[in-house]
């Protein structure tokens, strides 16, 4: 039924979402399908837990993949996993998996940069060129922008994520988990009439969100919660605003793509649309399937990456190195070579 | 103040502050850049600081407000410093946000460098180099902190015949002024090195790391010894924690 495309299939588990899709090498979106491990209240959620939770859900998502998209594992040409970055147990937990669903249907197995995955899902779905792109979620917050073959890294927070400011404010008012902490906050925000003056602290495109933390958590109490909520997300999201206009404005670019799961905040996009509106550009956003952690981001980098690596050897072949295919806490978005995005950009990753 | 300089030519952006009923020379994220002329021979720049309409009005008037007399003051304290070259503050209105300051001719340092790269050899810019080092040295000493030592925001004048340039520091729109000896002053001083590391690398990637290191060396000898050791070390932490933070996705 899908002749004449290449189908992959793409386990994501790098925190506390564990999704299975299936794209085709148009970029068509067959399945993405997702589990999420939710923490009971005032709690985050843990290494060892998590990977207990993929363990146990990973073979029953990725047979419902396959069925959502009709196909069986003979129809597919490679499975794609993320290799990093993220927690520890939860990316073996999945990447043990990816490689014996690979072995067991002899396909070559990809191993795939988290973050350049949220960018890459983020342009095929809004079908944005090249933006700059704020990626937001529980474990980043960088500005970056495409160049020379990489995508760099203008800004990022020097201490921690804005998700993670986010969740463990949820976390020290009592607010709970499911679905999502950020989608609590973002519901108590609507109901908050107030501003309550919180730290603003832009360092040059980098921000900083423990000193906001700590100041907040004094004001817990003083404040009514929904207070609190509106102005931590007024101050979080008018930060990131503001650095990814300067690194637009160094850059040179007029349109923005938001990623990761931070990225479904509607007020965050909103005021991004604000900004890119009133310097001529547009905001690209998408929903909580495409922008939270999910398998058919890194189905569709791992068919980006093994379909240009066939190009740069002049090979028919997909294949990519099993050495290559482990995991990695750290992995830094700029350390992944673009191979896809400009005909230059083969020969510089052959350098 | 001319964090985008070289676009010029974008239109400004709509925005709802009095424009000083002037062509833009540059439109910054921040801010539009006027140039005009006072007293019939001198060469000003406006500053005209942009309200944001994406942020609540509270939180945006008390920024703007604090920000342009944050800027004023710091301008005004790097003037007087010895080999510190800023741009000088006539006036100050924050009310119509806004600032006239000396024009500086030149080009920023990132085109300059871009120019420079491809015509000549490693002398001139290292000499342009190492005022950019010795300056920030000097701004910092007193516990004045940039806040955005992007290349974009230091302007290389050349003299006539090129053979000489000056370098000078502007925009102090994120400054602030740090007590002279603290553990935070050492913290803010690292990450004002360190944003400027970044920007030289996103930018100028083949030679970053090169010129990163000629600017280190000249903060280092404009430095006291004990604030050199401190801030070198601190921005070894600042880097750490850089990449630290790709830890979990």
């Amino acid at each position: 039924m899908h002749s004449g495309e290449r189908l992959v299939l793409g386990i994501e588990g790098s925190a506390n979402k564990i999704g299975v899709g299936i794209v085709t090498s148009d970029g068509a979106i067959l399945a993405n399908v997702r589990r999420t491990f939710v923490p009971k209240t005032g709690s985050g959620f843990q290494p060892r837990e998590t990977a207990r939770h993929h363990q146990k859900h990973v073979a029953s998502l990725i047979e419902e993949a396959l069925h959502t998209a009709g196909v069986r594992p003979t129809d597919l040409c490679a499975v794609a996993y993320t290799k990093g970055p993220g927690m520890g147990a939860p990316l073996q937990s999945c990447a043990i998996a990816a490689r014996m669903f690979a072995l067991m249907h002899d396909l070559p197995l990809v191993p795939v940069n988290h973050c350049v995955a949220h960018i890459e899902m983020g342009r095929l779905v809004t079908g944005v060129d090249n933006p700059a792109v704020l990626y937001v979620s529980g474990g980043n917050t960088q500005i970056i922008s495409y160049s020379e073959g990489r995508y760099r890294i203008f800004g990022e927070t020097i201490d921690i994520a804005v998700g993670n400011c986010l969740d463990r404010f949820c976390r020290l008012v009592g607010l709970s988990n499911d679905p999502s902490p950020g989608f609590q906050v973002e519901q108590e925000a609507k109901k908050g009439r107030h501003y309550v003056p919180l730290p603003y602290s832009v360092k040059g495109m980098d921000v900083s969100f423990s000193g906001i933390l700590s100041r907040i958590q004094d004001l817990i109490g003083s404040y009514a919660i929904p207070d609190l909520c509106f102005s931590l997300q007024e101050t979080v999201f008018a930060m990131l605003v503001e650095v990814t206009e300067r690194a637009m404005a160094h850059c040179g670019q007029r349109d923005v793509l938001v990623v990761g799961g931070v990225g479904c905040n509607e007020r965050l996009q909103e005021m991004l649309t604000t900004m890119c509106t009133d310097r001529g550009g547009r905001a690209f956003c998408t929903d909580e399937r495409f922008c939270v952690d999910n398998g058919a981001m890194i189905a569709w980098t791992g068919w980006l990456q093994i379909s240009s690596a066939a190009r740069l050897l002049g090979s028919e072949k997909l294949e990519w190195p099993w050495s290559d295919c482990t995991v990695t806490q750290r992995y830094r978005t700029d350390d992944v070579a673009i191979t896809w995005r400009e005909e230059g950009a083969l020969q510089l990753a052959m350098d | 103040m001319f964090d985008a300089i070289e676009m010029g030519s974008q239109t400004p952006a709509s925005q709802p502050a009095a424009s000083p009923g002037l062509a833009a020379v540059a439109q910054g994220a921040e801010a539009t850049i006027y140039r005009t002329r006072l007293f019939g021979d001198q060469d000003v720049a406006i500053k005209q600081r942009l309200p944001k309409r994406y942020r609540i009005p509270e939180l945006d008037e008390h920024l703007n407000r604090s920000r342009i007399i944050a800027e004023a003051r710091a301008l005004a304290r790097a003037w007087s410093l010895p080999h510190v070259h800023v741009p000088a503050v006539y006036l100050v209105d924050p009310h119509r946000l806004r600032l006239v300051l000396e024009w500086i001719e030149g080009l920023s340092l990132r085109d300059w460098l871009r120019t420079r790269e491809s015509v000549e050899g490693t002398t001139h810019i290292a000499a342009v180099l190492e005022q950019v080092g010795r300056m920030v040295a000097a701004i910092h000493a007193v516990g004045l902190i940039h806040g955005d030592l992007t290349t974009s925001n230091f302007i290389v004048r050349e003299s006539a015949d090129r053979n000489e340039s000056t370098v000078f520091v502007i925009d102090f729109g994120l400054a602030q002024q740090y007590p002279i000896q603290s553990d935070t002053t050492v913290e803010a001083k690292a990450v004002d090195l360190y944003v400027l590391e970044r920007a030289l690398a996103s930018v100028h990637v083949q030679q970053a790391a090169a010129y990163f290191a000629q600017v280190l060396r000249a903060y280092e000898s404009g430095s006291s010894i004990e604030n050199a050791k401190l801030v070198l070390r601190r921005l070894d932490v600042v880097r750490a924690r850089g990449r630290k933070r790709a830890m979990i996705g």
